[in-house]
């Protein structure tokens, strides 16, 4: 009788429970992928709409009009100049350095872990008061220009020179550093020690084992830290809006200030533009990054 | 079974989360209150009908009392200039308004004047009224009180007060609650001086003036208008000066007054008088040092009072007829902040009116429930003057003066259901705050509507700071939900301009019948053109001038080279009244914000050395900040007479009206140059306009309606206190400005009388009929406006001018530093707009 019943149950046909699980499967995805959609998606198809029609209330097809109108702005253009100079500066210095620190940090050094620590608390610090912080520090009258001034040299009005996109490089890596490090830090542990030592025997300097063995385990976690470097400087926005307002120095001036500002003066097509020009360069890094992590990665990923 | 609990409590989980996404932004606090308005408004409404009770030009409107269906109301009429003419109670029956019945006349003439405050109808149908009459004829021709005070032979005013001196002088201190040793210590001359401020000056004075001449009655007459009794309460009434009447549940009149104490004359005190009806006697009671706010009586007759608590909420208190005084029940909270006016209801019931917004409160559930916005119903709150009948058949009455006439109306309101009321369609009109004018000609159109209803949505509340308006604002119109009509006053207009968001208002114009662009003002029109469209209309205007004397300058130019050389030659004097380098630069650049910015080349031009000179003309004079902290607590001088002492060099002229013209005339006897802030070539006239600016939506489905909106809005503009940009409005503004107010002296003999306005303790002007060449000249300045202070220069750009700035005045950077970093800063907006 048993025997029967589980014959039975077997003999429920393989398509149907296929075809339940992919119902209870989509109905599981069914709250994420809404969300995706609503939130991103469908936004995201606006602003395409936005950017091909003169303006919101008329509503009238203009097909690449905004773009060529975009592309022919000189605040878009000094905008875009200066977000890439800064991700150009910004980013291969943050990846570089936290790199290097963490390979310090992995040796055998005293207080390691409070120096982990302490590259870390950046992080903990909310934004508005690290603007302040830098605020104090490169004021007209701050700390730094006081303390050049014992030396004889003039003041210098940071935020409103040519030295201000140094400054804003400054403030991103001391905020970003620490996560990079911790993340690379992690990432060589997970190097394969044995791996390293038959290399080790069979000769290979500190300088191959680094170049060769282990920046190619490192290769996701260096093509993750980038993603997110990029992402982030994108971001410096928020601490140079901060600091500087919407209208800073123009060393300063970045793309979503152009975004920003445009929205506060109602030309959602121009800011509609300017968003789908960026997220169309974004991908194409992140798809150049993609083949080259798969380039260099390549030797040592499963 | 476990896999199958799993799945379940896993799809549980899933249903939670979709919902709590669903549920977001749906908050429950705050909601029961505009959850219960939705409903209140969705299923109850108003049908109104209106009965006009006066419509004149010389016609005023006094009170009203109720008897069912029958109004008894007291108001007067006159002839054009208001020297004869009667005061009446009338009566009529709210279904026929037409057929109205003279129950009392009174005649009164240019010596006399007579006043009904107060009509009650009692059971027997006989009326019962208060008539207050005063006697002029003991005035001089100056509208001044006749010298009550003689001249005394032989004294010089120096000497010490005396008893005997008092008698002479005929002076009695008890008529103002004072007795001699309150002014033992001063001279004759300074208490004949304050007897003449107490009789003849201020507010309270003039008050005083008329209790000293007045006579005040308590008649009784019947339904056909007999007298059947009158009692002359006026020595009872001598201190009582009501600003609302009552009827209290023991049959006599409560009256609400303030009633001045002390020796030093300044403190006043809330007072409660009762006038018993039958024998005419009147009490005095102190209602107490709490702020009152309003008073009213119920239906039933109890004294209602609305007050501060001690915790500065607004309560309901009640009055003890027996103890005669307040309950000092505290309870009954009202949460509002301030209360505008309070009306008897039926029964122990009253209303209220605060924010636009009418209530009922129920004395003995504790409970008030708000009934409508006054708005919505075509009431204009500010011209309420009496509320009464019930939630569901209330009667409003409202004044208003026209634009040549008085018109008191009563809006007979009946609840329905809101599917009984016939359906319009709503025209929605934005703006940041509803001026009264904007209110005022909605409701005219609403009225008269038959098809359509204006609805005004203002963006700032007391709950909305002014970004998140803005925002708000901003996000309706580009999502295309905007406002149909739009009231851009306040509004940044540049950052709206070229845009394609609202409609060219010239077509409208060319294409009715009614107007004429040559009657308008073309020069204040060209500042709201866009692309050569006029993006919105004005009604009215004002002109900001710097006026000075003719030798400062002489007949050139008031460019800013000329000004720096004024202020470095005058450093010990004020250049421009209260005007701080901070607000100097403000001044100095939004009237040369075309100079420094120029969009339409979309070029900027910060380092060519004139925006230096503006901050080494400000640099030398204190900050705001310095400023107000020096006049902190202090008198300050008003500004007419600072430049009748010459230690202010200008004097910033506002010009609303032919007045404000010639007084800035009579201020510089030597002659005198009016002139616009000034600039690099000199001669720019300067725009203000403060309301009104209305504008019609692209995406608006009614934009005729729209059109005559505008019109309406247009033709009621307020230009009491503005310069129409109706040129024939002008004209006739001029005109009556022209024309000499005449009246007859002592002697017999007709003689202009001039208007009189004073600043501060003693400076006074007289002014008299505008000349020919002075309407010319003003029609001149007003016809020839260059700039708008309001649109010419955009927010960003001078916050970054003031930011700046602050470093040079502060020492910390050059005059060039500032203005290449300026430069710079304004160089990125330009070209975000290119």
């Amino acid at each position: 009788m048993f025997l029967t019943k589980v014959k039975k149950q077997s003999k429920k046909p393989r398509s149907n429970r296929k075809r339940n699980r992919a119902a209870a499967s989509s109905l599981f995805l069914l709250p994420s992928f809404a969300g995706v959609m609503i939130f991103f998606v469908v936004p995201f198809l606006v602003v395409i709409y936005y950017a091909l029609i003169d303006n919101p209330v008329q509503k009238n097809f203009v097909f690449l009009d905004n773009f060529i109108e975009l592309f022919q702005n000189k605040a878009f253009l000094l905008a875009a100049g200066n977000t890439i100079k800064f991700s150009l500066i910004a980013v291969p210095l943050a990846v570089v350095l936290s790199l290097a620190l963490a390979c310090v940090l992995e040796k055998n050094l005293p207080f390691k872990s409070q120096f982990r620590s302490f590259f870390l608390t950046p992080m903990m610090v909310p934004v508005a008061s690290v603007v302040l912080v830098f605020q104090v520090l490169f004021h007209q009258n701050g700390v730094i220009n006081e303390f050049i001034g014992v030396f004889g040299a003039d003041k210098i009005n940071w935020f409103k020179s040519d030295y201000a996109m140094v400054i804003i490089v400054i403030l991103f890596l001391w905020k970003n550093l620490g996560y990079n490090m911790i993340l690379f830090l992690a990432a060589l542990g997970a190097v394969p020690k044995d791996v390293l030592e038959a290399a080790r025997m069979d000769g290979a300097s500190e300088f191959q084992l680094f170049f060769k063995m282990k920046l190619k385990y490192l290769s996701p976690t260096l093509f993750f830290v980038t993603i997110f470097s990029i992402i982030n400087s994108f971001k410096v926005f928020r601490e140079v809006y901060l600091l500087t307002g919407d209208y800073p120095y123009e060393s300063l001036y970045m793309l979503q200030h152009f975004m920003n500002n445009a929205f506060q003066s109602l030309n959602y097509q121009k800011l509609s533009a300017a968003a789908v020009v960026m997220s169309l360069v974004m991908v194409v890094i992140i798809g150049i990054l993609f083949v080259a992590e798969n380039h260099f990665g390549k030797d040592v990923e499963g | 079974m476990k896999r199958r609990f799993m799945r379940l409590a896993a799809l549980g989980m899933t249903v939670v989360t979709a919902c709590s996404v669903t549920g977001c932004g749906k908050g429950e606090s705050g909601s029961k209150e505009n959850s219960d308005d939705k409903e209140a408004k969705s299923e109850y409404g108003y049908l109104v009908d209106y009965v006009d009770v006066v419509n004149s030009e010389n016609a005023e409107f006094y009170t009203l009392a109720m008897d069912g269906d029958n109004i008894y109301y007291s108001g007067a009429t006159s002839n054009e200039d208001w020297t004869t003419g009667e005061v009446y109670i009338k009566q009529f029956n709210i279904a026929s308004p037409d057929e109205q019945k003279t129950i009392v006349s009174y005649d009164f003439t240019e010596d006399s004047y007579i006043y009904i405050p107060y009509v009650q109808v009692k059971e027997d149908g006989s009326l019962l009224f208060i008539r207050r009459e005063y006697d002029y004829s003991d005035m001089d021709v100056t509208g001044e009180m006749s010298e009550t005070v003689p001249e005394l032979e032989g004294l010089t005013g120096e000497e010490t007060i005396t008893e005997e001196y008092l008698e002479l002088l005929g002076i009695d201190l008890e008529e103002f609650g004072l007795v001699f040793d309150d002014v033992k210590e001063l001279t004759v001359g300074e208490v004949v001086d304050m007897y003449d401020a107490l009789t003849s000056d201020g507010d309270s004075g003039e008050e005083y003036y008329y209790d000293d001449n007045g006579k005040t009655y308590l008649v009784t007459v019947d339904a056909e208008g007999k007298e059947t009794s009158s009692k002359d309460v006026s020595e009872a009434m001598k201190d009582c000066y009501p600003y609302s009447y009552m009827l209290g549940k023991d049959g006599k009149i409560y009256m609400q007054t303030e009633v001045i104490i002390g020796a030093d004359m300044d403190t006043w005190e809330m007072c409660m008088f009762s006038l018993d009806t039958e024998s005419g006697e009147v009490e005095q009671y102190t209602v107490g040092t709490s702020e009152v706010l309003g008073m009213t009586a119920t239906g039933d007759g109890q004294i209602v009072v609305a007050k501060y608590d001690d915790e500065g909420e607004v309560c309901i208190d009640t009055w003890d007829m027996e103890k005669n005084k307040l309950s000092g029940k505290n309870e009954d909270k009202l949460d509002v902040m301030w209360m505008e006016s309070m009306y008897a209801g039926e029964g122990d019931t009253f209303f209220y009116s605060v924010d636009n917004t009418l209530y009922t409160y129920d004395l003995s559930e504790q409970k008030n429930t708000k009934l409508f916005k006054l708005v919505d119903w075509n009431i204009t709150a500010d011209n309420v003057s009496w509320i009464g009948g019930t939630e569901e058949n209330l009667i409003v009455l409202t004044e208003m003066y026209g634009s040549s006439n008085w018109a008191v109306t009563l809006n007979l309101m009946t609840r329905v259901k809101a599917a009984d009321i016939p359906e319009k369609t709503e025209i929605t009109l934005g703006c940041l705050y509803a001026a009264d004018t904007i209110t005022n000609a909605v409701v005219e159109f609403n009225k008269k509507s038959q098809n359509y209803k204006v609805v005004i949505k203002e963006y700032l509340t007391d709950d909305v700071e002014y970004d998140a308006g803005i925002a708000e604002f901003n996000n309706d119109i580009l999502s295309g939900n905007g406002p149909d009509l739009i009231d851009l006053s306040s509004l940044d207009i540049s950052s709206y301009a070229g845009k394609g968001l609202f409609e060219d208002l010239y077509t409208y114009i060319e294409n009715d019948a009614e107007f004429s662009k040559k009657n308008l003002n073309e020069s204040v029109l060209k500042l709201f053109e866009s692309d050569g469209k006029l993006m919105a209309m004005p009604s009215t205007f004002s002109v900001q001038m710097l006026v000075s004397d003719k030798s400062l300058y002489g007949d050139s130019a008031l460019t800013l080279d000329k000004f720096a050389e004024i202020v470095k030659a005058n450093p010990d004097k004020e250049i421009v009244d209260l005007t701080g380098r901070e607000s100097m630069l403000a001044n100095l650049y939004v009237c040369n914000s075309d100079y420094f910015v120029n969009m339409a080349d979309k070029t900027c031009n910060f380092t060519d050395g004139t925006f230096e000179k503006l901050l080494n003309i400000c640099k030398d004079l204190p900050s705001d900040e310095e400023l107000w902290e020096q006049m902190d607590g202090e008198y300050e001088e008003s500004e007419p007479e600072k430049v009748s002492k010459g230690t202010l060099l200008f004097y910033n002229l506002s010009l609303y009206s032919p007045e404000e013209y010639q007084i800035a005339g009579l201020l510089f006897k030597n002659g005198y140059n009016m002139s616009g802030y000034p600039s690099v070539e000199g001669g720019e006239v300067t725009a203000n306009v403060y309301s009104d600016l209305m504008a019609i939506s692209s995406n608006s489905k009614y934009k005729e309606d729209c059109w005559e909106i505008v019109k309406t809005i247009f033709e009621s503009a307020d230009d009491m206190f503005n310069i129409p940009v109706d040129n024939d409005a002008l004209d006739k503004m001029l005109e009556e400005a022209c024309t000499p107010n005449m009246e007859v002296d002592d002697n017999g003999n007709e003689v202009e009388m001039p208007s009189v306005y004073g600043w501060g303790d003693n400076f006074e002007l007289e002014i008299y009929a505008m000349t020919e060449a002075e309407a010319e000249a003003m029609k001149t300045l007003v016809n020839s406006v260059t700039t708008l202070v309001s649109s010419t220069y955009n927010e960003d750009v001078y916050n970054i001018i003031m930011e700046e700035s602050e470093a040079f005045f502060e020492g910390d950077a050059t005059a060039s530093e500032v203005c290449e970093i300026i430069q710079s800063r304004v160089n990125i907006f330009i070209n975000e707009d290119n």
